[in-house]
């Protein structure tokens, strides 16, 4: 589903210039929440790890959207997107702590669990080592299947960097499974420490 | 054949589907003879399921009135205007400029200004003849000595000189004399001072402000 850059910032003409400063009305912003809140949230919640916070983003976001709505329509869910992950990525950065949530509601005291969600938490826990910048370039790719262009757009950051970015994020996520791996008591899956022999 | 570290240079392209036909078949059969590589894939591809697979938390209706509250709630409406903030800055910026322009009024009778401290009348006999002369400008000094024919210290010989050297025109001729009348007084001659240097005081009591004289 290739998707075009997103244009937020400047308006082509006067008239878009008008258009875009003109404020959504109450049944549309309620509409484009429920189309698009919980992809967002998802979003958010995937970078920052906490889902307090991911709700605050996402709703600054929609606050954002109605202040300034994107001159083109169809834009607005790239806008959307592009404005919940950096400031979900700037957030984190902010905070430079741990997240004071676990995401996973079956925490580590949990009693023993079926081997799918036992997989699932490790996933989690992988995740919730990585950097966030990592975590949102995983989350755009595998979770919105985003092409190449538009993680580029939503991160605003070149090409190049998104495939070295994505390719860094993969094997940190490797590293952390085996990580992981070591912690748990058994595995479903062997998981390697080194990829490469 | 591929080997593992040439398998690790394509594994982003072999997920994201970017390898030609013939690459992809020799990551294939490398996969299916390296159990490592195999696994590393497995995982990967796990962790992107799992993360592509996971439900979308709810939006609740008490979260878009949070948003909406912010937003479509009249006073938001104004605070949030650039109309008002552009209307703000035009008030504030007339409110200022009145201030500075308006007329001042009529002045307030203020303290004196008083330069640095000087005694009461009644306290400069407690301070002492000598402490006062020491505070006293060198011209002044100067003057008492002469007055009295007394001859000058090493520091007021200084201070004239230092005067004399920054001083023009009338005032440094009558600082020149000045310093040949204490070289007189230092080492006196047959020749009377008054018929020496007749009009010396009185040049000197013009370089001094009156308030500065020693009679004053």
């Amino acid at each position: 589903m290739p998707e075009g850059i997103p244009g937020p910032k400047t308006p082509s003409s006067e008239h878009d210039a008008h258009a875009a400063r003109r404020p959504l009305s109450e049944a549309k912003l309620r509409q484009i929440m429920l189309d698009h809140g919980p992809r967002l949230l998802a979003l958010a919640r995937g970078v920052v790890r906490d889902t307090h916070l991911a709700e605050d983003i996402v709703q600054e976001s929609f606050v954002k959207l109605w202040r300034q709505p994107p001159e083109a329509e169809a834009a607005t869910a790239s806008w959307l997107r592009t404005t919940v992950v950096r400031a979900s990525i700037d957030r984190i950065r902010k905070r430079q702590a741990a997240p004071s949530e676990s995401l996973n509601p079956s925490a580590p005291e949990s009693p023993p669990i079926a081997d799918a969600q036992e997989q699932a938490r490790r996933i989690e826990k992988a995740m919730d080592r990585l950097d966030p910048e990592k975590r949102a370039v995983l989350l755009l790719r595998a979770r919105d299947q985003l092409p190449y262009e538009a993680i580029a757009a939503a991160l605003d950051i070149p090409v190049g960097t998104v495939m070295s970015r994505l390719a860094r994020a993969r094997k940190a996520l490797l590293h952390e499974l085996a990580q992981t791996e070591n912690d748990a008591p058994r595995s479903p899956i062997p998981f390697s420490r080194r990829t490469n022999p | 054949m591929m080997d593992c570290a040439t398998f690790a240079s394509h594994r982003d392209a072999f997920l994201d589907g970017r390898l030609t036909e013939e690459e992809s078949r020799l990551v294939e059969r490398h996969l299916a003879e390296c159990p490592i590589c195999q696994a590393a894939i497995d995982h990967l591809l796990a962790a992107e399921a799992h993360l592509r697979d996971e439900p979308d938390p709810e939006w609740t209706e008490q979260l878009s009135q949070s948003v909406l509250e912010q937003t479509t709630a009249p006073l938001a409406r104004y605070v949030w205007s650039w109309q008002l903030a552009t209307a703000a800055g035009w008030i504030l910026a007339i409110g200022l400029g009145i201030m500075l322009l308006r007329p001042t009024q009529s002045p307030t009778p203020r303290a004196q200004t008083v330069g640095y401290y000087q005694p009461a009348p009644w306290m400069k006999s407690t301070l002492g003849p000598r402490r006062e002369i020491e505070k006293a400008p060198p011209e002044v000094r100067l003057l008492r000595q002469l007055q009295t024919r007394q001859p000058p210290s090493p520091g007021l010989l200084e201070a004239i000189a230092s005067k004399r050297q920054k001083a023009f025109g009338e005032e440094r001729m009558v600082l020149l004399k000045a310093e040949a009348a204490c070289a007189h007084l230092l080492q006196p001659t047959p020749q009377d001072f008054q018929v020496l240097f007749p009009e010396l005081e009185s040049q000197l009591k013009a370089l001094i402000t009156p308030s500065q004289l020693p009679d004053a």
